[in-house]
């Protein structure tokens, strides 16, 4: 699959991928690859409590070499909330959370099928330009 | 990084929208609150994402003509994009002190400098008239640049 990114390096349209083309695609220099590599272990974790897709957004999808981070949300609406709380309660924290986007690189965002709009924050570079974002199911993880 | 006028009214507007989301959360006694818990916590790291940017470009601002010039090599692109944020600006007026067309200084932006060559990144600074030191060094990119020439003269 060929990705169609606007001048400004935002994505023209929203695209559902799978995890490898994710990889092939946004993966493409070294800084961009450790990002990748981190986010995969946070989806195995994810995927074990019920989740199945995730979204991509930010500069991540972009064309930009050096992206900060992985904006990356999560759709709980699956999720298994009790037994998650028990084994991961950093992600019930604002400050775990922050401790993952500084040392991991990975910005979590969690939505569930009540709070879908969230996404549209993504949808929207900081100019106010139109943004696509990436659809992943994480099934294959 | 907010970088103009125009990203930080944006930036303030989805800050505004965030802290109506965060609100009806903690009022909502609809859902499991572990879910609102878990969304909760999530919202106010990107609330608090923002915070920092706008308290960044708000800073900046109001620092004209104060822009500290010791900085790490890495943060050396940064620096221009504060210059231009302190200086007042425009794209236009930007482009021209850097030497550079707009569309070209367009994608720097875009790209935070992040691709342009370390000459490159040198030349722009001297071209606003930031004689930066970076840290640990002890010396200034110009001293070096004069130590250069003596070495091969």
């Amino acid at each position: 699959m060929d990705l169609d990114f606007y001048l400004n390096g935002n994505l023209r349209n929203d695209y559902t991928i799978s995890i490898d083309e994710f990889q092939r695609l946004f993966g493409k220099n070294e800084e961009r690859l450790e990002k990748i590599t981190n986010l995969l272990i946070f989806l195995k974790i994810f995927k074990s409590f019920g989740c199945s897709t995730i979204y991509i957004g930010g500069s991540f999808v972009t064309t930009e070499e050096s992206p900060r981070d992985i904006d990356v949300c999560i759709d709980i609406t699956s999720i298994n909330y009790a037994a998650f709380k028990k084994d991961y309660p950093e992600f019930f924290k604002y400050s775990g959370l922050r401790k993952f986007q500084r040392e991991l690189k990975c910005h979590f965002i969690m939505f569930d099928s009540y709070s879908t709009e969230i996404l549209d924050f993504f949808r929207f570079d900081r100019d106010g330009n139109p943004k696509g974002i990436v659809k992943i199911s994480i099934k294959e993880v | 990084m907010i970088k103009n006028e125009k990203q930080f009214k944006i930036s303030k507007k989805k800050h505004k929208e965030l802290l109506q989301k965060i609100g009806e959360l903690k009022k909502d006694s609809k859902h499991n609150p572990l879910r609102n818990d878990l969304i909760l916590a999530s919202y106010s790291n990107l609330k608090k994402e923002i915070e920092k940017e706008i308290s960044e470009y708000e800073r900046i601002k109001s620092n004209s003509g104060n822009i500290d010039i010791e900085r790490d090599l890495a943060e050396l692109p940064k620096l221009i994009i504060e210059f231009k944020i302190a200086a007042g600006l425009t794209h236009k007026e930007f482009s021209k002190k850097l030497g550079l067309k707009e569309q070209q200084l367009q994608r720097h932006e875009a790209q935070n400098f992040r691709g342009v060559s370390f000459n490159n990144l040198m030349k722009y600074l001297h071209n606003i008239g930031l004689n930066v030191r970076i840290k640990g060094s002890g010396v200034t990119p110009l001293t070096r640049n004069r130590l250069k020439k003596k070495a091969i003269s």
